[in-house]
């Protein structure tokens, strides 16, 4: 089955890579593009890709809008962000946007088929610093949560990381890949990569109770 | 007008005025009401009592065995009056003689009795519960008796000596009162013929009428005097409590001991000493000799408190003073003749003290010399009203005014004294205020000069790290840019090397940008960072790259600065590794040791390839070594290389944990680097 993938990018070099790459790939299909963020919000009127691509840093607006947006009007479509340096400010805020993964500019054309099926797949890439800063945002969040509050009870204990979980991203922090991760846990690469993703969700549930975004808002988060 | 009365008194009420102007309402009634006391007796009636102006006297002489002591006084007051060889003489009262400058202590005196008669008539309406009296001024020179119609009816011997400071008040017995009778009433004065008598104004009625002016009388002339010497003795011993306290302060002193003269000059009008004759002599010996250094006392304390340096004048002052006191002592003769002299030589000394203290006082116009020759003149004045006074030179229906004198001297001395204290207070006062804002400025001052301080090595930490980053990113990718520019234009540059060469770029600028990712002093995660930025990279180059990343105690040193200083080395490292090993696999680890149980803690992060290694002696200048040693001498951590031929090479770098290790490895950082399978010191 072939992954449809629509990228909202305003750089044309990149668009031409990756248009390059997708029809160099036999299970993708170029979905949508669009080079800006009025024009992107539009491409939401049409039916729902699998993967959508998408630039922060677009002209008239920063690209997290867009991310929410997809969240409401493409539920099963997976977004990954498009960052230069992987910085980790606007990738978490990606992430707390909903966003799945994210992918380097100036990744190796032949990497970046593969990680779009990665992240179609279920898994997220994660680099060392957005695993610590996890790990802090979501231990913070629960020193913070309310004792016992009936509203917001269930979210608060399925925000908490699982021990599985935790140590994922701690060995992430210390810079294993997914492979060695895996080895030392004992469990598949794949496992690990689900791991990676449920910390993801839990990061973006989080962010829409709106406790975390205070927190961090506040600058408590950020070291 | 009107308005402007309105104003001043609205001013002087809203401007807290109201409670000067209660005062002063307030004042005036009471003051009335004091007047009304004193001087206005109850009685709405007018006085029916008599003024005798005129009155009949005889001078009868005393036979010569009279002895001018008590015994000679009671004889003399027992005789009873016989007029029948009596010649009188209409005089009018007061009748005094005035006392010679000379007057000896013989006891036997020829004496005589001043008699002096008039008649009243009783009026109808008196009745026996209001009796009658006699009220006189004084009488001066010793006893007086009263005789009415024959009859020895009332007498008095105190004092009688000298009496001067009581009024004559005597009663007749009820019994007398009969409305209607003629009385035939005389008073009789015994005295020394040398020495003179005086006799004040008298007054003749109702004892009740009379009695207020006596009351009056009373008051200025005994009760005042006596209150005021009490509390000028307290107030002295206050001063002399004080001086002990305080003995650099010598103007206590002199008030002290100016209130102790002032105390014993006031004896006289509280206590007599007729009974003794040598009690009588030395008491009046030291009244008189007080009032002399109650002078004395008072100028030195006028020349110290305004320290005014008079030494002569007041040398000459103590001389007088102290020949004044020897000469008069009731030791030799002739020191009662010479009473009247002591004080008229006293006078043209003091005259001549008075001068200069006005002098002083015109000279500097300051309010203390003012009323220091103000207090002194009254003193001076009177003293000489009293002299005039006691001497009979003048009638004798005044009162004492020195005791007057000699208060006002103390309580000027006192308020000056005061004033001294006041404005000291009030300097005191001032510089505390002017000292706390002094104070309050340096505080300020010295905070802005700390914040400034602080704010300039804030400034001068950010330049440094500036500078470096700076320093490194011009080193690392401003040369490759740099050269690959030159390669480019003169044509020598080939696309993928280009390529090559902007990727290695692309990766120093990713690896400042690491540096400067805030890692709160953790390490695992800069290295886990420059890991998954560049394993890929190595892995396609052909290295394996085996990871082993223990957990580690956060490093308290590792800063921006610090961090770029890691990432450069181990970058460099790896390139050496990637350029000159011809390795396959390369192991990272980073771990936590210690070099002996007790000793301090490190990490240990240590690459080792295992390519074909070199020989630790041959020239290694070319892989960058001595900049990697900077670096890591920088961080205060330590590098140990071990490489042998053929078989790989193992860097091997101990980083400290707290700042202590990095200070101790300054410290070390001499020892020679040769290479080799020793360990190698920065």
């Amino acid at each position: 089955m072939t992954i449809s993938v629509a990228i909202v990018e305003d750089d044309p070099g990149f668009r031409d890579t990756f248009c390059t790459v997708v029809r160099g790939a036999d299970d993708m299909c170029l979905h949508s593009m669009a080079d800006d963020l009025p024009s992107g919000l539009e491409l939401l009127n049409l039916s729902a890709a699998d993967v959508l691509l998408v630039d922060l840093g677009l002209p008239s607006g920063s690209g997290i809008k867009l991310i929410e947006q997809a969240q409401v009007r493409w539920p099963q479509c997976d977004v990954m962000v498009i960052s230069v340096f992987g910085d980790k400010r606007n990738v978490l805020s990606a992430i707390r946007a909903g966003a799945a993964g994210y992918l380097l500019k100036d990744t190796p054309t032949d990497q970046l088929a593969e990680q779009i099926r990665v992240v179609h797949r279920g898994g997220s890439a994660i680099t060392p610093v957005i695993a610590r800063q996890m790990l802090n945002l979501l231990a913070k969040q629960v020193e913070a949560a309310p004792s016992g509050g009936a509203s917001g009870g269930d979210k608060w204990a399925s925000a908490v990381l699982t021990r599985q979980e935790q140590q994922v991203l701690v060995l992430a922090n210390k810079g294993y890949k997914y492979e060695e991760v895996g080895r030392i846990m004992g469990i598949s690469r794949h496992t690990v990569m689900t791991y990676v993703k449920r910390c993801y969700r839990k990061l973006h549930v989080n962010s829409k109770t709106g406790a975390i975004y205070e927190a961090q808002r506040l600058g408590v988060v950020f070291d | 007008m009107k308005r402007n009365a309105l104003a001043w008194f609205s001013t002087k009420l809203l401007g807290g005025g109201l409670l000067r102007v209660g005062l002063w309402l307030l004042a005036l009634p009471a003051t009335l009401a004091i007047v009304f006391m004193f001087a206005w007796p109850e009685q709405p009636e007018p006085p029916t009592y008599l003024r005798l102006d005129t009155v009949d006297r005889w001078i009868e002489p005393l036979p010569g065995d009279t002895t001018y002591d008590l015994s000679g006084f009671k004889a003399a007051m027992a005789r009873s009056a016989d007029f029948s060889q009596a010649r009188w003489v209409s005089i009018r009262l007061p009748d005094f003689l005035e006392l010679p400058t000379q007057f000896s202590a013989k006891l036997t005196e020829p004496m005589a009795m001043a008699w002096f008669r008039f008649s009243y008539t009783v009026p109808p309406d008196a009745r026996k519960e209001e009796p009658l009296a006699l009220y006189g001024s004084r009488i001066m020179g010793g006893a007086y008796s009263l005789w009415v119609n024959g009859e020895l009816v009332a007498a008095k011997l105190d004092d009688w000596r000298m009496q001067w400071s009581y009024p004559v008040f005597l009663q007749l017995p009820p019994h007398l009162i009969k409305p209607g009778q003629e009385l035939e009433v005389a008073l009789a004065v015994p005295y020394r013929l040398s020495q003179g008598y005086s006799v004040g104004s008298l007054y003749f009625g109702k004892a009740h009428e009379l009695r207020p002016s006596r009351d009056i009388r009373t008051f200025f002339q005994r009760t005042l005097p006596t209150v005021g010497m009490v509390l000028v003795g307290l107030m002295g011993a206050l001063s002399f409590l004080m001086w002990l306290r305080r003995r650099v302060d010598m103007e206590h002193l002199w008030l002290a001991l100016l209130s102790v003269a002032v105390v014993v000059c006031n004896l006289q009008y509280t206590h007599e000493f007729s009974v003794n004759d040598a009690q009588s002599a030395w008491f009046s010996y030291i009244v008189d000799a007080a009032v002399s250094w109650l002078f004395l006392l008072f100028v030195v304390f006028a020349f110290r408190f305004n320290k005014q340096q008079f030494q002569k004048t007041e040398l000459l002052l103590v001389v007088f003073t102290v020949t004044n006191t020897l000469l008069t002592m009731p030791l030799w003769d002739w020191q009662v003749n010479g009473m009247r002299l002591q004080h008229y030589l006293t006078v043209v000394l003091y005259l001549y003290i008075l001068g200069l203290m006005t002098w002083l006082a015109v000279t500097h116009r300051r309010f203390e010399h003012w009323m220091l020759c103000f207090a002194i003149w009254t003193l001076f004045c009177a003293g000489l009203f009293d002299i005039t006074y006691m001497s009979s030179q003048i009638t004798p229906d005044g009162i004492w005014v020195f005791p007057y004198g000699a208060f006002l001297v103390f309580i000027v001395a006192g308020l000056l004294l005061q004033r001294r204290y006041v404005d000291a207070l009030n300097q005191i006062e001032r510089s505390n205020i002017h000292l706390s804002r002094t104070l309050k400025a340096r505080e300020d001052e010295l905070m802005a000069k700390q914040a400034q301080l602080v704010h300039a090595q804030r400034q001068q930490t950010l330049l440094m790290e500036r500078e470096r980053l700076v320093q490194d990113i011009h080193d690392g990718i401003g040369s490759s840019l740099m050269n690959s520019m030159v390669s480019l234009r003169d044509g020598k540059l080939s696309p993928e090397r280009a390529a090559n060469l902007l990727r290695e770029c692309l990766d120093d600028l990713k690896i400042v940008i690491e540096s400067l990712e805030p890692i709160a002093h953790d390490l695992s995660s800069l290295l886990g960072a420059l890991r998954y930025r560049f394993g890929d990279r190595l892995e396609a180059a052909g290295l394996t790259l085996v990871w082993q990343m223990d957990d580690l105690p956060p490093l308290a040193w590792l800063d921006a600065p610090q961090a770029l200083d890691i990432l450069r080395v181990v970058q460099e490292i790896v390139s050496n590794t990637l350029k000159h090993a011809r390795a396959t696999e390369v192991a990272i680890s980073v771990t936590v040791g210690a070099a002996a149980p007790d000793a301090a803690p490190f990490v240990l992060l240590s690459l080792k390839d295992n390519g074909k290694g070199f020989d630790p002696h041959a020239n290694t200048s070319g892989r960058g070594l001595k900049h990697i040693r900077a670096r890591l001498h920088r961080i205060g951590a330590a590098l140990t290389l071990v490489a042998r031929q053929g078989q790989g090479v193992c860097y091997e770098i101990r980083l400290p944990i707290t700042q202590g290790f990095e200070d101790d490895a300054r410290v070390r950082g001499n020892a020679s680097p040769a290479l080799g399978t020793s360990s190698i010191l920065n």
